[in-house]
């Protein structure tokens, strides 16, 4: 049930009804009136979301249940038990048990298949057994959830949750359950006891943030959808200038994509009296890969940061320990984003950077202002070339980019139309960009009347409604 | 602070009321522009082909009215030529004004606008089969995106409902901005294509393949594919589909009234009308059961019987070999069947209408 349609928005309006009118339908049942107003709404949602979960597949649900309980219940004892070695040895089970089952469904078919392959280095010529194996929407993003939570735990930051229903509603939200944000448990939990209250103001933010989701998503991602993939799908007919543009179109999509998505998630969160963190903060703006990564995926950046980069030592050991960490922790986030390769080359070019730019310090001066377009467009274009790691399907077809953007290489080029929709696309980006640069749109909004804002909502809505292409494309982090 | 909330509030509420406004406003402002004032966006072919009938030198003396079956197999050419010869009326016309996914309600929609501009043909040939016949509807779905209006949403509610189409219904009505956003879109793209492709080179060798027909709608796709082999596989392609559609079936509903609204409409103008039951491939036959058959050749006696009007049964009359699935004819197959339709049931129609009006003209003197 993706968010543009018609089905999630009948769902929705259900969901979003029932949740603000369930206080005041109780009050006629034979004792009503001493049950809890937000006990019951977060019930409601709690079924609301495994109804949304099971529609993509129903058996699913088990595992995702099994894994919240396996968590529930470690950290509850965690809070009895005082023995040091027996708590380590409840976080390794509990950590054990939800890594072991993302390797299971995302990453068997791959570990099979490099081992493999690496006999076959050996002269043993043998096929991989491909298994079917169906991966669970959502997995990799509730796995870090649960981490996280037995993590917080376990050093003492979060008080286990004692209601399972609380739990269970943490980590199957169904606005952020199957693309993110990766929620904390500091900041959703205690938000599950606060009283929700109707609010209007909060209600028109989520659908402004919505609205935008949908048009990132649905206008400008899929939309230069149309241009990036037939050259992806096949480099080795187009010229560099094509190969430049599906390239930094790709760019585009991808984070008009996923920011789209998060938007329409924090959007709904926000109509049902919950506030998700926000995800990306104008990352193509960054001045330096270490500023990209605290503007993109915030809430996986800073999960890397905090339950992986840190433990591992950060930057505590020394300088090799530092770049070791930095290293590993973009390998494993690479892989994160999926079972192939060409993720963990993605992962390792960026923890290159990022070394890169610890090691090498710019001169004070480089600092001025009148510099900064030029980083911006450094660090834009080196991101851009790690999407083409990230895209491509293989080794051999990102290699083929690179070298046809590296060395002027004659081809086919992009039709005249797509050629203008996706300098169209990138010129309308960079332009939302600056305007959200240089004016706060925050306060614009809060200055702009009522009828003003409510028609700008609407003219948006509309505008996603009929450039929206024929085929929607799925998001591109649902694989994740 | 309380107060700043509350204002707060209440102009989020007033800004939801106004974007819900705005929305709805536009949205059903546009669906009634589209309804009445740019219909041919709605439904492109149809308007195409009402275009084509205008540029003609006069109303053609036969006309078909059907699917991607009659659009497949009534060669108009062939049938033209072949009507001219068996008449010896050179200036005979032929209009083959099919539309894909078609039925009875479509031919109904279509005939409505062909007479509205002033078009009268002579004769009209209506495909008709069980399935375009039933009460169920199945193109139901077609109807609500191309050409309902407001008006016709009660009419049409139980076929809608029947058909499983209320969701459609709902977003062709509520959404038309969004089901219709490529026609709306379309324009525009075309433009910036248009203005940004090189310009052709002149003396570019032109197709050696026929002209498309003069009628709006291209069915060259099918005309330019031949088989000469029948394929098992490809005659009973689809046949699934058929299946569902003949599920519980009972002639009628919409279809059932366009059926008559439009035989009744062309007696009132004197247009003859000819039912034609169009060829299928056996294992396509073989999904029409006796009631089926009995209920459907019923309802077309009936309708012959009561409207002055003929019906030929075409269904088994051409061999699997001449199809490229269960329903389409290919190329050859709809020379075969349109000289069949030509020579066996339509010349002796012109010719017995010119009779007729040989004789009308001799007592009038």
């Amino acid at each position: 049930m993706l968010f543009p349609t018609f089905k999630f928005f009948v769902f929705y309006c259900l969901v979003f009804s029932i949740y603000w009118s369930l206080p005041t339908l109780v009050r006629w049942l034979p004792g009503g009136r001493h049950l809890n107003p937000t006990r019951l709404r977060l019930g409601w949602l709690l079924i609301a979301s495994c109804y949304f979960y099971m529609s993509w597949n129903p058996w699913l649900i088990l595992l995702i249940l099994f894994s919240a309980s396996v968590d529930y219940a470690v950290a509850l004892f965690l809070q009895r038990i005082t023995a040091p070695w027996k708590r380590r040895t409840l976080l390794i089970l509990s950590i054990s048990t939800n890594l072991a089952l993302l390797a299971f469904f995302k990453y068997t078919n791959f570990l099979v298949g490099t081992a493999v392959g690496s006999l076959n280095l050996f002269g043993f010529a043998n096929d991989p057994v491909v298994l079917n194996i169906i991966l669970p929407l959502g997995i990799s993003f509730y796995t870090f959830e649960t981490i996280s939570y037995i993590v917080d735990v376990y050093q003492g930051r979060l008080k286990p949750v004692r209601n399972l229903l609380d739990y269970a509603l943490y980590i199957m939200f169904f606005p952020h359950l199957v693309a993110g944000p990766i929620v904390r448990p500091r900041d959703f939990l205690p938000q599950l006891r606060q009283a929700k209250r109707w609010n209007w103001d909060r209600l028109q933010l989520g659908a402004q943030f919505f609205v935008i989701g949908l048009f990132k998503k649905a206008v400008i991602a899929d939309q230069l959808a149309t241009l990036a993939d037939p050259v992806f799908a096949s480099p080795d007919k187009y010229a560099s200038s094509s190969i430049w543009l599906g390239v930094m179109c790709y760019a585009v999509q991808i984070y008009c994509d996923f920011s789209g998505y998060s938007d329409m998630a924090v959007g709904i969160a926000h109509t049902f009296g919950f506030k998700l963190p926000r995800n990306f903060n104008l990352p193509y703006f960054a001045v330096n890969i270490t500023d990209f990564w605290r503007r993109w995926h915030i809430s996986l950046s800073n999960w890397l940061r905090d339950y992986l980069y840190i433990p591992l030592g950060g930057n505590r050991g020394g300088t090799f320990a530092t770049y070791r960490n930095l290293m590993l922790t973009m390998l494993l986030g690479g892989l994160w984003h999926g079972a192939s390769w060409t993720f963990v080359a993605w992962g390792l070019y960026h923890g290159l950077l990022l070394s890169l730019h610890r090691a090498v310090p710019l001169p004070r001066w480089t600092g001025h202002a009148v510099f900064k377009p030029f980083f911006v467009a450094a660090t834009f274009l080196a991101v851009c070339v790690g999407w083409v790691f990230f895209r491509a399907q293989t080794f051999a077809e990102a290699g083929l980019i690179l070298q046809r953007m590296a060395w002027a290489t004659p081809g086919k080029s992009i039709e005249p139309a797509m050629f203008t929709l996706g300098v169209v696309g990138l010129i309308f980006m960079l332009l939302c960009y600056l305007i959200s640069t240089f004016i706060d749109l925050r306060r614009v909004e809060r200055w702009l009347p009522a009828p003003v804002l409510g028609t700008a909502v609407a003219v948006v809505f509309l505008l996603a409604q009929v450039l929206m292409p024929e085929d929607g494309k799925a998001f591109i982090y649902f694989q994740f | 602070m309380a107060r700043s909330l509350q204002a707060r509030s209440r102009r989020g509420r007033r800004a939801l009321l106004w974007a819900f406004t705005v929305f709805v406003l536009v949205q059903l402002g546009g669906g009634l522009v589209l309804d009445y004032i740019w219909p041919e966006l709605r439904f492109p072919t149809a308007y195409l082909t009402f275009k084509a009938l205008q540029q003609q030198a006069k109303a053609p003396d036969v006309m078909c009215l059907g699917s991607s079956r009659f659009g497949a197999g009534f060669a108009q050419e062939q049938i033209r030529d072949i009507l001219r010869e068996e008449t010896g009326d050179t200036t005979l016309t032929v209009f083959n004004a099919a539309i894909e996914a078609g039925d009875l309600v479509t031919a109904d929609f279509i005939m409505e606008g062909v007479l509205e501009q002033g078009t009268k043909p002579r004769v009209v040939v209506i495909e008709v089969s069980p399935e375009t016949l039933a009460r169920r509807g199945e193109w139901m779905g077609q109807h609500v995106l191309r050409q309902l209006t407001w008006e016709d949403v009660p009419e049409h509610l139980g076929d809608i409902w029947r058909s499983g189409n209320m969701v459609r219904l709902l977003s062709a009505r509520l959404l038309p901005l969004h089901m219709h956003r490529h026609e709306i879109c379309r324009p525009v793209r075309d433009h910036v294509a248009a203005l940004l492709s090189p310009p052709k080179k002149k003396g570019k060798k032109q197709s050696t393949q026929p002209a498309a027909s003069t009628q709006g709608v291209p069915w060259e796709v099918f005309m330019e594919l031949d088989q000469q082999v029948a394929n098992p596989a490809k005659t009973s392609a689809g046949l699934p589909v058929i299946r569902r559609w003949l599920k519980n079936y009972s002639v009628g509903g919409g279809a059932g009234r366009a059926l008559e609204r439009l035989v009744q409409r062309c007696r009132e103008e004197e247009v003859q009308v000819i039912l034609v039951g169009v060829p299928v491939t056996e294992a396509h036959r073989a999904l029409y059961t006796p009631e089926i058959d009995h209920a459907f050749l019923a309802r077309l006696v009936d309708v012959s019987r009561r409207y002055h009007c003929r019906f030929v049964d075409y269904r088994g009359r051409i061999p699997d070999d001449y199809f490229l699935d269960n329903h389409h004819l290919h190329r050859s197959g709809g020379y075969y069947f349109s000289k069949l339709l030509a020579q066996e049931t339509l010349a002796p129609v012109l010719l017995e209408r010119r009779e007729m009006a040989g004789v009308v003209a001799a007592d009038s003197r």
